[in-house]
């Protein structure tokens, strides 16, 4: 049994421990104060350098007419926030779907969500339709890529009333990314070579020229998807022991289940509205949290996700401005680059222990 | 960490960081190397034949027609010359042609009609004798056999299994490492022997030498103007590096490009923050956006990106200019081109110069008239 597969079915006994002992005080402190670190260097380091008074005088003084006010109110800041919640966003979406299905190759867009965005955007981008909403410019992608997403939100949850099995509803999730898919690919071949250049960095997924207003949506809608999230921790608990275990303690499942996937996808597809899709974090970072706190409660697994995800973005996305700056590199590069062998790393560490 | 680890992250690293920054040796020198050395490319002169070696580092033979194919060389790398039929991948080809002199020898394109502005090649397709062989990235090989090419000059290396299957030869006409100014000039050099027209290709690059001779000469002391190129694509911001040839050229024309920092093998991203501190320094942009698609005044192009709407050129002092649909296919007028820009960057040494290739943005797009006819 792979080491993922061992936690996801960790016996009833792990689930009743008490919820934090001083290791896992000590991961959540050391992952906190990180974050806090990271965001400061994306704030501290740019491309442009200035001296850390004159930064924090800018922070301070938000309506100061200069060019570092103007970089760090407009740029540094929405990027660094943005960048934060995403990450958190992606890896409580991914770990609430590596429970439903107990599978734990299952990320965010597993569901179809990202393809849904992506063929919205794709027509907005590679056909003249977005010429007839020239008003919604420039929020017209992000609107875009929303619709996508919650179009497939929609259907999933619509097939999900109708479909008990979770292995039906994955593979109804791999066509619907199938079926964006193609009518992607075909608005691509027929698109001018000039808007698929925009479109091709869309894809790549970046949390760069995030404005304020698109921020403040992530915050409040993500903010209520995710404390929402955090009250389905003990019913999640009980459906890592099998949804007859966990209907016998009271859970109502086909709720739960119609609960448990909005919110994964709706959390997955405000990223992806704002920042494309980015890779890698909603697979990879569930396994980290448990590995690193070695448990399955989700009581101490959905924020930790959560924090840990908003570490890993926050610090691949510095690392994506800074490294070869001031050019960028692929977020989605970065996340896996540094991520998968890290992952390989825990797991081969986890293995070897046992 | 123990040291061999140390080891295996610090080569990893400097491996990366040699692949992605590989281009910066190449421009980084104080002297160019020429364009027949630059990457792959190479002509040489043998007794009975020329040997090319092309983009993707394939020998190929030049033999006079009816002439007798050198021993080492796949019948698909001999190519008879002058080449008598020819699909191009790239409209930087076809002006090559017509530099050349030879813009009837064209009979593949991969753009339709109605996306060329060139008169010789829509003639081309309306006497038949152009076809459409499919997107560069998806060509249609069926197309192209039936167009009974001497010659398909790409940039794709993918498609040289399958025409040698249908016995038509290839040359790769792109490299990574040739994007300066002197490859811009010297390609025609590269291409004309292919033709037997190696005069014509020496005419244009000293015609256009003596267009840079003249920028030089009428820029000589003037104030430089700082100038930047490139544009906010979806929130990402992609400019044309230091080592392209139009950031060569404006630093010949007395200016200052306000990414020469920057290397990479065509537009490349960059931070916006990056973009948006050397925007308020600079005196010119131009954009990649034609008036087709959106640079049709400041006000458009800061509706669409608010984030550009910070930097100088934009504001009332500042100049915006997008280039006409043209620009991107007249490439055998690149004297032209070049004095275009010198005299964008430099309007007082060239007073009354008329814009071919560019187009200076108003403030705000023109007001329709109401009710017109």
């Amino acid at each position: 049994m792979s080491v993922t597969a061992q936690a996801l079915s960790e016996p009833r006994a792990a689930l009743t421990q008490p919820r934090f002992n001083n290791r896992r005080a000590s991961v959540f402190v050391a992952l906190a104060v990180l974050l806090v670190v990271f965001m400061l260097l994306n704030l501290r380091i740019g491309s442009i350098s200035y001296p850390v008074e004159q930064l924090l005088d800018a922070l301070f003084h938000p309506s100061a007419q200069d060019d570092v006010a103007y970089i760090v109110w407009n740029i540094r800041l929405p990027r660094t926030v943005a960048a934060a919640l995403g990450g958190a966003f992606l890896a409580v979406s991914g770990l609430l779907l590596q429970v439903y299905f107990r599978n734990p190759i299952v990320g965010p867009f597993i569901l179809g969500i990202s393809s849904g965005s992506t063929v919205m955007v794709s027509l907005v981008m590679l056909t003249s339709i977005g010429l007839g909403f020239s008003g919604f410019a420039p929020y017209l992608n992000t609107l875009a890529s929303c619709l996508g997403a919650y179009a497939v939100t929609a259907i999933i949850v619509a097939i999900a009333v109708r479909v008990q099995n979770g292995v039906t509803l994955l593979i109804a999730g791999l066509m619907m990314g199938f079926l964006c898919g193609a009518f992607t690919s075909i608005l691509t071949a027929l698109a001018e070579k000039e808007s698929i250049k925009g479109f091709v960095l869309w894809q790549m997924g970046s949390f760069s020229g995030l404005k304020w207003v698109e921020v403040w949506v992530m915050v409040v809608c993500g903010g209520a998807l995710l404390a929402s999230t955090y009250l389905m921790s003990k019913p999640l608990n009980a459906l890592l022991l099998g949804e007859e275990y966990a209907a016998s303690m009271g859970v109502n499942i086909r709720r739960c289940r119609l609960l448990l996937l909005f919110l994964s996808s709706s959390l997955a597809g405000l990223v992806t509205a704002m920042a494309g899709p980015v890779a890698f974090i909603g697979l990879a970072v569930p396994h980290m949290a448990r590995l690193s706190l070695g448990t399955s409660d989700n009581r101490v697994l959905l924020p930790a996700a959560g924090l840990l995800g908003s570490l890993v973005t926050s610090l691949c996305d510095l690392i994506a401005r800074m490294w070869l700056s001031p050019v960028e590199l692929p977020l989605s590069a970065i996340t896996a680059f540094f991520g998968a062998p890290l992952v390989l790393y825990l797991l081969l560490k986890k293995g070897m222990k046992s | 960490m123990k040291v061999m680890e140390k080891i295996t992250i610090f080569s990893l690293m400097l491996t990366l960081i040699t692949v992605l920054g590989g281009c910066d040796k190449e421009v980084g020198t104080t002297e160019k190397r020429s364009f027949m050395n630059i990457g792959e490319f190479s002509v040489n002169r043998k007794q009975d034949y020329t040997e090319v070696r092309d983009g993707a580092g394939r020998k190929l033979a030049l033999i006079p027609r009816g002439g007798k194919a050198p021993e080492g060389f796949a019948p698909t790398s001999v190519i008879e010359t002058p080449v008598r039929r020819v699909v191009a991948y790239r409209a930087f080809e076809v002006d090559i042609l017509a530099a050349l002199g030879v813009p009837e020898t064209l009979v593949g394109v991969t753009d339709p009609q109605e996306k060329w502005v060139r008169d010789d090649v829509r003639r081309g397709f309306d006497e038949g004798r152009i076809a459409y062989v499919g997107q560069s990235f998806k060509i249609d090989f069926e197309r192209i056999k039936a167009q009974h090419p001497d010659l398909v000059m790409t940039w794709d290396p993918s498609i040289i299994p399958m025409m040698d299957s249908l016995g038509i030869p290839v040359v790769v006409t792109t490299t990574p490492v040739a994007t300066c100014l002197n490859t811009h000039m010297r390609f025609v050099e590269f291409i004309a022997p292919f033709f037997g027209r190696e005069a014509q290709g020496k005419a244009y690059f000293e015609q256009v030498a003596a267009a840079l001779q003249e920028i030089r000469d009428r820029t000589q002391g003037l104030p430089p103007p700082k100038a930047m190129w490139g544009d906010i694509y979806e929130k990402r911001v992609l400019v044309e590096p230091g080592n392209a040839w139009v950031a060569e050229l404006i630093g010949l024309a007395q200016s200052h490009y306000l990414f020469n920092d920057i290397y990479g093998t065509s537009c490349i991203e960059i931070s916006t923050e990056r973009f948006i501190y050397s925007g308020k320094d600079a005196d010119l942009y131009f954009t990649y956006r034609t008036p087709d698609w959106g640079a049709t005044s400041k006000a458009a192009l800061a509706r669409q990106n608010p984030l550009i709407a910070q930097i100088r050129p934009l504001g009332p002092e500042g100049h915006v200019y997008a280039p006409l649909p043209g620009y991107s296919q007249s490439s055998d007028q690149l004297d032209q081109i070049l004095i275009d820009i010198a005299a964008i960057l430099h309007p007082q040494a060239f007073p009354g110069h008329p814009m071919r290739f560019f187009v200076e943005l108003p403030d705000t797009d023109p007001v329709k008239q109401a009710g017109g006819a």
